[in-house]
C-alpha cells in the first residue's frame, strides 16, 4: 500500500465509529428542564470495508493493518489456531506451557535472560498466552524501535528456545496456582460450572492437574510448536506508527525463517457432546458470602450469520442482565431488595462451541435463595411479557455503542478482523449484526426469550456456607446434588 | 536508555497529551483532550475528598455519598419532585420528634410507648408515600438508553471519581446529568443502600486475605487516617444519615474541589461553551479545610500474623513518600528494578532458587503520604521465615552499591514507555487524569518521563538506604489453613 493509500485508510477510520452527525444542540445560555428534551440523531455505527485493510505476505500469513499516527507507537498480534483443544491426551496445559514458553523460554539467539534484557532495553512489551481456542502473541514498541522489536518477535515465533529453567519455573508457578483453587469460592464455581454444562472432556471445561504438568518435557513443547506455530495456522494485525507498505516489506523478510508454511491445525475445535442435567448444585466452604451461577448451555453461530433471531436473543439478555443498572435483575436484586452488591446475565453467542446463558452474583448465604427465586422470576417475566419501548431502545443502543466500540481505534479493528480469520467468522457478520440490531422488534425480543431462555432446563451452582443457603429456604424446589470439594492438584473424579 | 526516549517519543510524550485546561469563574476545572479518530467521549470528574477525609466516628462517609449519589435529583428519579421534597420534610421533622422523644422517654411510660408508635408508624407511611414518587435508577437508564457505557464510580483515601463514556454526539446529555446531580442532588434509598455496601464489604472479605485488609491498614498506618476502611468500619456505617451525606456533599461537592476530564472526539469551542452554560450554574463555596494529618515517624516494625485459605505469602509495607514527592521517581525505579520478569524477585528468587513462586513490588504514593510494597508467595515446602530472608538478600545490593548503568536504562525505558502506553486509550487516560488530579496535579503524567529520566544510580542508592529499615516496615505474613479448617466439606 503506498503512502497515499496509508493516508485514506487513516482517514476512513476517522469515519468509523458511530455516525455522529450534530445532536440538536442547544442554543447558548438555553438548558432544558429535562433532558429528554436534548435531541440526538441515532446510533449507526460504521462498519470498516476490511478489503483494502488485508494483505498476504509472501510466504507468510494474512495480515491486516490499520495505520495511526497519534503515537509512536506500534502494535504487532499474531494469533494461532493452537489453542488448549489440540492439547494431547493426558497432556492438558501443553498449548499453553509451549504459549508461555514461547515468551519465556529464550530463543535460539539469545537465552532467556537475556532475552528479558533485550526486550527491556527496547522499552518493548511482548506476550504470548494461550485459551482454549487460539493463541496469541502481542507485541508493543516504540515505532522507532520497530526493526529490533519486530527481529525479537520473530525469534521467538520461529525459533523458541524452551530453556529448561523457565520452563521448569513455569510448570511450579501453574502448580502453585493449582495450589490456591480452592482458596477463593469464585473460582470453584467456574471450575464446577464449567463441568456441569460442558462435561469434563471438553476442552472448555479441561483443567490441567499437578501429575499431567510434572511429566511435560522440552521436547513436547518442540513437538506442539513445530506442528502448529506455523505461517499456516497464523493471522496478523498490525496497527499504530506504521507505513503499510513498508511493514509488510518486514514482515515478509522475517517470515522467510520460518522453514516452509506448514500444515494448517484440524479447525474447527470439537463440540461439547455433554448433556447438562438440570437441578440444584452446591459446594459447601465457609465463606461470608455464597457464590451463585443460574444456567443453561446457550447458543452458538453454527454457520447462521444472518439469523435476526440471535440477535433479538442478545437483546433479551441486554434487558435481563447484561446492561448494569438499567437491567432487569440489577434493578430487582440491587436497587429494589439490597441483595446483592452486582448482578449480570450473558448470552455470547459462541463461535467455536455454544457458550452458557448465565446469571451470576454473590450475596449473603441468609439471603441466596431468595435471591436465586428472584431471578427466575425474571427470566420468566421477560418471556411472558413484552419489553417495554424504552428497555429495547437502550438494549439496542448499548449493544449498537459495543459494536462500534469493537471498531473504535486502529488496534481495535486490526485485531477484530484478524481474530475473524482466526475462528472462521465472516468479516460480513458486523454490518449484519448493525442492521438486525437496528431492526429488531419486541415482539422478537419476547419470541427469542421464549426459544431460548429456558428456566425449567437451568441448573443453580451455590458455592457457599450450604447449611446457611439451606436453612434461609427460599430455594427453588429443584433436585439437590451436593458436590465434593476436590484436591486442587489432582481434581479427581467426581463420584 | 538516556537516547531511547529523548528525542521523537519523549517529545510526543510532552505534547502529545495536548491538554487544555478550562477553569470557570466558580472554580471548577476542566481537562480537554481531544482523541477525534474515535466515535464516543470519555466523560468523568473527580472531587478531591476521599476516605481519609471520613469524619472521626462516621468512616465510610465519603464512599456511602459516591453510593447514593446515583439516586437522582429533585428532577430525575422522581414523578414530583416538589411533592417529595415536602414529605422529606415531614420526615426529618418526624425523626426528630422521635429522637427526642426517646431521648426524654426513658421511662415514659404507656404515653411515651404511644407516642413513639405512632411517630414510628407515621414514618413508615411518610416512607411509603415517597417510594410511590421514586422512579429507580433513572438517571442510569437515562444515560444507558442514550448508550453511555461504563457508568460508574470509585472512591479512595483521597477522591471520589464519577464517569462514564458516551456517544461523542451525546456529549450535551452528560453536561446536563452531571451538572443537575450536582447542582441538587436527593439521596434516597438509604437504608437499602447500607444492605448493598454491607454486600459490597463481603465481597471483599470473600477473597484469600480479604478478611485481613482493614486490620493491615489499621496496623500500617498508626495515626494518619488513611488507616480508615475506605467502606468505613461496619458500626460507623450502621449510623450514617441521609442529613450526614448532606452535609458532606455540601462541604466537599462545591466547584472548586472539582475537576472535569473529557477525552474523546468533540469541539473544544462548544465543550468551553457547554461547561460554562451548564457548570457555571454551580454556586461557590469555601475552599473545604482538609485535616493536616501527618503520619508520626514509626520506630519499631509491626507484624500481622494471619492463618488464611491463601497461598503462604507475605507482604513488607515500607512507610515511603506521598504523590509527587521527589524521590517517588527513584522509588518507581527501585520498584522496576525488583518487578517483572526481568526483574530481581523473578530472576533471583522464582527462576533460579525456586525459594518464591511469585514476587512483586511497587510505589503506592496517595496524596499527603505513600508506601512501598513487597510481595512475595512461598515456593512449595519453603518456610515464610526463610521469605523474609530472601528478600533481605535481594535488597542488600541495592542499599550497598549502585545499579549498573545497564540495568537502569531497560527500567528507566519500561517506565517510560508505560507511560506512553497509558495515553493510548482514551478511557484510561481520562481515569488517570481524574486520578493524579484527586491527588493533587494532573500535571504528572506530563512531567513523568523527565522525572524518570533524571534518576541516577546514586539516587536509587539513596532511596533504598533512606526508606528500606526494617523499624519503617509492616511485615504481614500469610499462613495457610490446614483444609479441614477453612472448608467444610459434604
Amino acid at each position: 500500500m503506498s503512502a497515499s493509500q496509508g493516508l485514506a485508510c487513516l482517514l476512513a477510520m476517522r469515519l468509523i465509529g458511530v455516525a455522529a452527525p450534530a445532536a440538536a444542540p442547544t442554543a447558548g445560555g438555553e438548558i432544558p428542564l429535562r433532558p429528554e428534551a436534548l435531541r440526538f440523531a441515532p446510533l449507526v455505527p460504521e462498519v470498516p470495508d476490511p478489503g483494502p485493510l488485508r494483505h498476504l505476505v509472501a510466504g507468510g500469513a494474512p495480515v491486516y493493518v490499520l495505520e495511526d499516527h497519534a503515537l509512536p507507537l506500534v502494535n504487532v498480534t499474531v494469533q494461532l489456531r493452537a489453542g488448549a483443544f489440540l492439547d494431547p491426551p493426558g497432556q492438558d496445559g501443553l498449548a499453553a506451557l509451549t504459549a508461555t514458553l514461547v515468551r519465556l523460554g529464550g530463543t535460539a539467539q539469545h537465552p532467556a535472560a537475556e532475552l528479558e534484557e533485550s526486550i527491556g532495553a527496547l522499552a518493548a512489551r511482548l506476550g504470548s498466552s494461550a485459551d482454549d481456542g487460539f493463541a496469541t502473541v502481542s507485541l508493543d514498541c516504540l515505532s522507532s524501535r520497530l526493526d529490533e522489536s519486530l527481529d525479537l518477535l520473530f525469534e521467538m515465533l520461529a525459533k523458541p528456545a524452551f530453556d529448561a529453567a523457565p520452563l521448569e519455573a513455569e510448570k511450579r508457578r501453574m502448580v502453585s496456582v493449582m495450589a490456591t483453587r480452592n482458596d477463593d469460592p469464585l473460582r470453584i464455581l467456574d471450575r464446577e460450572w464449567r463441568w456441569l454444562l460442558y462435561g469434563r472432556g471438553h476442552v472448555v471445561a479441561r483443567y490441567p492437574t499437578a501429575p499431567e504438568i510434572a511429566p511435560i518435557a522440552r521436547q513436547d513443547l518442540v513437538a506442539f510448536h513445530a506442528r502448529y506455530w506455523v505461517p499456516a495456522n497464523m493471522v496478523l494485525a498490525v496497527s499504530g506508527d506504521v507505513d503499510t507498505r513498508a511493514v509488510l516489506a518486514r514482515l515478509a523478510a522475517r517470515f522467510a525463517a520460518f522453514e516452509g508454511r506448514g500444515r494448517p491445525a484440524p479447525w474447527p475445535p470439537p463440540l461439547p457432546r455433554h448433556r447438562p442435567v438440570p437441578g440444584l448444585y452446591s459446594v459447601d466452604v465457609a465463606s461470608p458470602q455464597a457464590q451463585v451461577a443460574i444456567g443453561h448451555l446457550g447458543l452458538a453461530w453454527n454457520g447462521h450469520w444472518n439469523d435476526r433471531g440471535r440477535y433479538a436473543a442478545s437483546v433479551a439478555q441486554q434487558v435481563l442482565g447484561g446492561g448494569g443498572f438499567a437491567s432487569r435483575l440489577m434493578r430487582r436484586l440491587r436497587t429494589e431488595t439490597g441483595l446483592v452488591y452486582g448482578v449480570s446475565s450473558a448470552l455470547d453467542i459462541g463461535v467455536l462451541w455454544p457458550e452458557p446463558f448465565e446469571i451470576r452474583f454473590a450475596a449473603d448465604p441468609a439471603n441466596a435463595g431468595r435471591a436465586v427465586t428472584l431471578a427466575l422470576e425474571e427470566v420468566r417475566r421477560l418471556r411472558d411479557t413484552r419489553v417495554s419501548d424504552e428497555e429495547l431502545e437502550t438494549a439496542k443502543n448499548l449493544l449498537l455503542m459495543q459494536l462500534a466500540d469493537t471498531f473504535g481505534s486502529a488496534r481495535k479493528t486490526a485485531a477484530t478482523l484478524a481474530l475473524d480469520e482466526t475462528l472462521g467468522r465472516p468479516h460480513a457478520s458486523w454490518r449484519d449484526a448493525r442492521d438486525h440490531l437496528l431492526a429488531v422488534t419486541a415482539e422478537e425480543v419476547q419470541a427469542a426469550a421464549q426459544q431460548v431462555l429456558r428456566p425449567e432446563e437451568a441448573l443453580v451452582l451455590v458455592v457457599g456456607s450450604w447449611s446457611r443457603v439451606a436453612a434461609a429456604g427460599a430455594l427453588p424446589p429443584l433436585s439437590h446434588h451436593p458436590l465434593p470439594l476436590r484436591d486442587p492438584l489432582t481434581l479427581p473424579p467426581a463420584p | 536508555m538516556a537516547g531511547l526516549l529523548s528525542g521523537r517519543a519523549q517529545a510526543a510524550v510532552q505534547t502529545g497529551l495536548d491538554v487544555e485546561v478550562l477553569r470557570l469563574d466558580n472554580g471548577m476545572t476542566f481537562l480537554l483532550v481531544d482523541r477525534p479518530a474515535g466515535a464516543s467521549v470519555a466523560a468523568g470528574w473527580v472531587a478531591r475528598v476521599g476516605s481519609a477525609d471520613d469524619p472521626a466516628g462516621q468512616t465510610g462517609l465519603a464512599h456511602f455519598l459516591e453510593h447514593v449519589m446515583f439516586k437522582g435529583t429533585r428532577t430525575i428519579g422522581t414523578t414530583d419532585g416538589r411533592r417529595e421534597a415536602e414529605l422529606e420534610r415531614q420526615e426529618e421533622e418526624t425523626a426528630e420528634s422521635l429522637r427526642r422523644l426517646r431521648g426524654e422517654a426513658a421511662g415514659g411510660g404507656a404515653d411515651g410507648a404511644r407516642q413513639s408508635q405512632e411517630l414510628q408508624d407515621r414514618l413508615l407511611q411518610i416512607a411509603g408515600q415517597r417510594r410511590l414518587l421514586q422512579v429507580p435508577d433513572e438517571y442510569d437508564r437515562i444515560y444507558s438508553r442514550a448508550g453511555a457505557t461504563g457508568i460508574n464510580a470509585f472512591t479512595t483515601a483521597d477522591l471520589t471519581a464519577y464517569f462514564l463514556s458516551l456517544p461523542a454526539n451525546r456529549l450535551e446529555l452528560w453536561f446536563w446529568m452531571e451538572s443537575d446531580r450536582l447542582l441538587d442532588p436527593v439521596f434516597r434509598d438509604f437504608a437499602t443502600e447500607r444492605q448493598v455496601i454491607a454486600e459490597e464489604r463481603r465481597q471483599g472479605e470473600s477473597t484469600p486475605t480479604g478478611p485481613f485488609a482493614d486490620q493491615l491498614e489499621a496496623l500500617f498506618w498508626q495515626a494518619h487516617p488513611y488507616r480508615w476502611p475506605r467502606l468505613g468500619w461496619p458500626a460507623d456505617v450502621e449510623t450514617l444519615t441521609p442529613q450526614d451525606a448532606v452535609r458532606h456533599f455540601r462541604a466537599w461537592y462545591g466547584p472548586g474541589n472539582l475537576t472535569a476530564v473529557l477525552v474523546g472526539r468533540f469541539d473544544r469551542a462548544r465543550v468551553r461553551e457547554l461547561a460554562k452554560r451548564y457548570f457555571g450554574r454551580l454556586p461557590p463555596v469555601a475552599e473545604p479545610r482538609r485535616v493536616s494529618a501527618r503520619e508520626p515517624e514509626q520506630r519499631a516494625e509491626t507484624r500481622l500474623l494471619a492463618d488464611c485459605n491463601c497461598a503462604p505469602q507475605l507482604e513488607m509495607r515500607y512507610h515511603a513518600v506521598p504523590f509527587l514527592h521527589a524521590d517517588a521517581a527513584a522509588l518507581e525505579v527501585l520498584a522496576g528494578l525488583l518487578d517483572g520478569r526481568a526483574g530481581r524477585l523473578y530472576q533471583g528468587l522464582v527462576l533460579g532458587p525456586r525459594l518464591a513462586s511469585a514476587g512483586s513490588a511497587a510505589l503506592s504514593p496517595l496524596a499527603r503520604a505513600g508506601w512501598f510494597a513487597v510481595r512475595l508467595q512461598a515456593a512449595e515446602a519453603v518456610p515464610l521465615e526463610r521469605l523474609e530472608q530472601c528478600w533481605a538478600e535481594v535488597l542488600r545490593p541495592l542499599q550497598q552499591e549502585p545499579v549498573a548503568d545497564r540495568e537502569l536504562a531497560r527500567v528507566k525505558s519500561s517506565l517510560m514507555a508505560e507511560g506512553f502506553r497509558q495515553l493510548e486509550d482514551p478511557f484510561a487516560l481520562m481515569v488517570r487524569l481524574l486520578t493524579d488530579a484527586g491527588q493533587g496535579d494532573w500535571h504528572a503524567l506530563e512531567e513523568q518521563p523527565q522525572r524518570l529520566a533524571a534518576v541516577t544510580a546514586e539516587d536509587v542508592l539513596r532511596v533504598a538506604r533512606t526508606y528500606f529499615r526494617p523499624e519503617n516496615r509492616t511485615v504481614a505474613l500469610f499462613r495457610r489453613l490446614p483444609p479441614a479448617a477453612g472448608a467444610a466439606r459434604p
